[in-house]
């Protein structure tokens, strides 16, 4: 269960991006998109689409310590695995839901190794954090850590 | 039958209030309709023509008669004072108020029961045979990996937003009565030099796109059963199709693919996951097999001499099934009944079957996918009177496996989706076809009517299969024939062009009597269209055509 909720604020600068997506999308297009960051191989963040194959990405997780999931819709499941892949290959640092996904999916995200949720518009820090603890028990195994949550409002 | 833990019933109180609090929030409009949608399907509510639908889940068909007096008193409370049974072994109300809902999910969890998942692109209800833990054939009870993948697959966090529903079944019998080659995975249980394992299946399904499942592994030891299933899962999460919900489902992904390259996928995947925190343990499994343990059957009845009656002789040759235990039979109430709908089932009778089974079954029963209810444990000498109490209250009178045990859709009376009205057309049949003299000597045949290509009636595995489809906005129905479930599964073949409701008792007529005429001594249906091939149904139904 989140145990504090701190602050991370989304700098968004004026342009689009390879996903076609712009600063009003509440993105933060300074950190470079998975296609941008391939090409460098070396920086420490980057955004990812639901519809990027990571696999590249693996060599390479050690030094990465801040990822963004950008959900294309609410119904996109493939987030969710994209995300429990990448714990699975060792990532440990910030891992960041932004995008069109829905807050009642929330606990899912965060069971899924996510811990840091742009929320959606209109949905508060509280209700965010009420919405975590949905449900209380879970009936699989899980290899994934309490850790802190970060919830930023839009 | 498992017992539900603190775990299982503090999860269903949550989900009951959490449930409460999203339909709040769309009442008052702070979830739009669209928001809304894969929260209410995935606790099985849908929306239809006349009324909200709610689908509870029955896990792997199996009930204690608490929960099915329950199912009784909210259908009385809350719907039309009737429910139904799906061919995923669930019961559907077709009446309650979307108000009323979060409410019907506490009376449900009061019983342990629930609605999850029973709708909506996630882990479906996992079904199975209903003679399970009873048939003679029974290699390995099926309900403790059914319960097992029950739990895995609960609120499974990363498979909510799956491309398309996903279906598993489970057999342990040499005969496969779950109809495992139609699931979009199929788990046929064995037992290997005394290890338990598992022969896994892939990509069947019904639907738009009939396929019989393709074999993904011949053997895998069931400590790696539910890593497996993860790995596919995730392999279809993270590449199947999601601009089409109609090539959403697994089997296009698998036949897209191919099989082989599909596998490889499984098993990069699997690499990383085997050996993990979802290995099953002796631990774990044992209370779980023990939770299925057979109950306290005499062990000293004394041989039946079976009663004369020759209406009872039928009924039991063809409603009742040989069991494990000497002594002891099985039981299909076939919830066939002139003029309803198949495997709807009212309040009353619910009751009556709850009455049932605590005098003559343990006190349980079971849905089968067949749309029928199974007392699995009852004494050989128990039968006739049985059969008398059912007799009077109507629920003897269809045969099992019979025409008149035919399955349907609820069709466009009900669904949304549907394209054609398939319950005046079962009514149809039942009225022209209602001497049951004829249908015994007609042997077993299975007759499946869908309302439209998303089959939930599995139209494409009845040895004569009905669909409905629309064309140019009237109805018509195609007729298929020789498809079949179990281990020769088989999708059936189209006979020709399509009909109208009206005359399809007349096209069944003349299926039949071709088959009469053809059919060797004791060959059934299915037999006599293997050895005579679908040229001489087709020359009698259409020679004829004044259609």
């Amino acid at each position: 269960m989140p145990a504090q909720l701190t602050d991370n604020e989304a700098t968004p600068i004026a342009q689009t991006d390879d996903y076609g997506l712009a600063a009003n999308d509440a993105v933060n297009l300074s950190i470079p998109s998975f296609s941008e960051w391939l090409t460098q191989q070396n920086g420490s963040r980057l955004r990812v689409s639901t519809a990027d194959d990571i696999a590249p990405l693996e060599a390479f997780i050690a030094s990465v310590s801040y990822v963004e999931i950008y959900f294309l819709d609410s119904n996109d499941g493939r987030g969710f695995t994209l995300g429990r892949r990448l714990r699975d290959i060792g990532f440990t640092g910030e891992l960041r839901a932004t995008g069109a996904y829905a807050e009642d999916q929330l606990q899912y995200l965060y069971r899924c190794g996510f811990d840091s949720f742009l929320l959606p518009p209109a949905v508060n820090k509280e209700t965010a954090s009420e919405l975590l603890r949905a449900i209380s028990v879970t009936l699989q195994p899980s290899t994934i850590s309490e850790r802190q949550v970060i919830l930023s409002e839009r | 039958m498992y017992h539900y833990q603190a775990a299982d019933r503090q999860l269903l109180q949550d989900r009951a209030n959490q449930f409460k609090d999203q339909t709040r929030r769309f009442l008052n409009g702070e979830l739009s309709d669209e928001a809304f949608r894969p929260l209410r399907l995935q606790n099985g509510l849908y929306f239809q023509r006349q009324a909200p639908m709610l689908r509870i889940a029955v896990p792997y068909g199996l009930m204690n008669t608490t929960q099915v007096r329950q199912i009784a008193a909210i259908s009385r409370r809350f719907d039309k004072g009737y429910a139904h049974v799906s061919t995923r072994q669930n019961f559907q109300l077709n009446w309650p108020s979307l108000e009323y809902v979060p409410e019907i999910l506490e009376e449900l969890a009061k019983v342990d029961m629930h609605c999850i998942q029973t709708s909506g692109n996630c882990i479906r209800n996992t079904t199975t045979d209903a003679l399970a833990g009873v048939a003679h054939d029974e290699v390995i009870d099926p309900r403790p990996i059914c319960e097992l993948i029950r739990q895995w697959s609960t609120l499974h966090p990363e498979f909510a937003y799956l491309p398309r529903k996903f279906k598993i079944a489970v057999s342990g019998s040499a005969d496969d009565r779950a109809a495992i080659y139609a699931h979009d995975v199929g788990i046929a249980l064995q037992a290997r030099a005394g290890e338990l394992g598992c022969r896994v299946l892939v990509g069947g399904g019904l639907g738009r796109t009939p396929v019989i499942g393709t074999e993904l592994v011949p053997w895998l030891p069931i400590k790696h059963l539910l890593s497996y299933l993860e790995a596919i899962l995730r392999v279809y999460n993270a590449l199947g199709r999601r601009d089409n919900k109609y090539k959403a489902r697994i089997k296009i992904l698998v036949r897209a693919m191919g099989i082989d390259a599909f596998r490889d996928a499984v098993d990069r995947e699997w690499a990383g996951l085997r050996n993990g925190e979802l290995t099953l343990t002796a631990e774990r499994l044992e209370p779980l097999q023990k939770a299925f343990s057979p109950p306290a059957y005499k062990t000293d009845l004394p041989p039946t001499e079976m009663h004369s009656n020759p209406i009872f002789l039928r009924w039991l040759s063809r409603n009742t099934h040989e069991h494990k235990q000497p002594g002891y039979r099985a039981v299909t109430v076939v919830l066939k009944g002139h003029g309803s709908a198949p495997g709807d089932v009212t309040a009353d009778q619910l009751d009556f079957l709850a009455d049932l089974a605590d005098d003559f079954s343990f006190g349980q029963l079971r849905t089968s996918h067949e749309q029928n209810i199974v007392l699995a444990d009852v004494e050989e000498r128990a039968l006739y009177r049985l059969w008398e109490t059912l007799q009077q209250h109507g629920l003897a009178w269809a045969l099992a496996g019979s025409l008149s045990d035919l399955i349907s859709c609820p069709g466009g009376d009900f669904c949304s989706l549907a394209n054609a009205r398939s319950l005046p057309v079962a009514k149809a049949i039942h009225q022209r076809f209602d001497d049951a003299d004829y249908l015994f000597d007609l042997g077993p045949i299975e007759l499946n009517i869908s309302g439209c290509m998303n089959a939930c009636g599995h139209h494409h595995i009845g040895h004569i299969g009905i669909l409905g489809v629309d064309k140019k906005g009237r109805e018509f129905f195609q007729v298929s024939i020789g498809g079949r479930q179990g281990n020769k599964a088989a999708i059936g073949k189209i006979l020709g062009p399509s009909f109208s409701a009206d005359d399809i008792p007349e096209v069944v007529e003349k299926l039949l009597v071709t088959f009469v005429h053809n059919r060797l001594p004791e060959e059934t249906f299915i037999q006599t269209y293997d050895r005579i091939g679908i040229t001489p149904f087709k020359e009698a139904v259409y020679a004829s055509a004044t259609h």
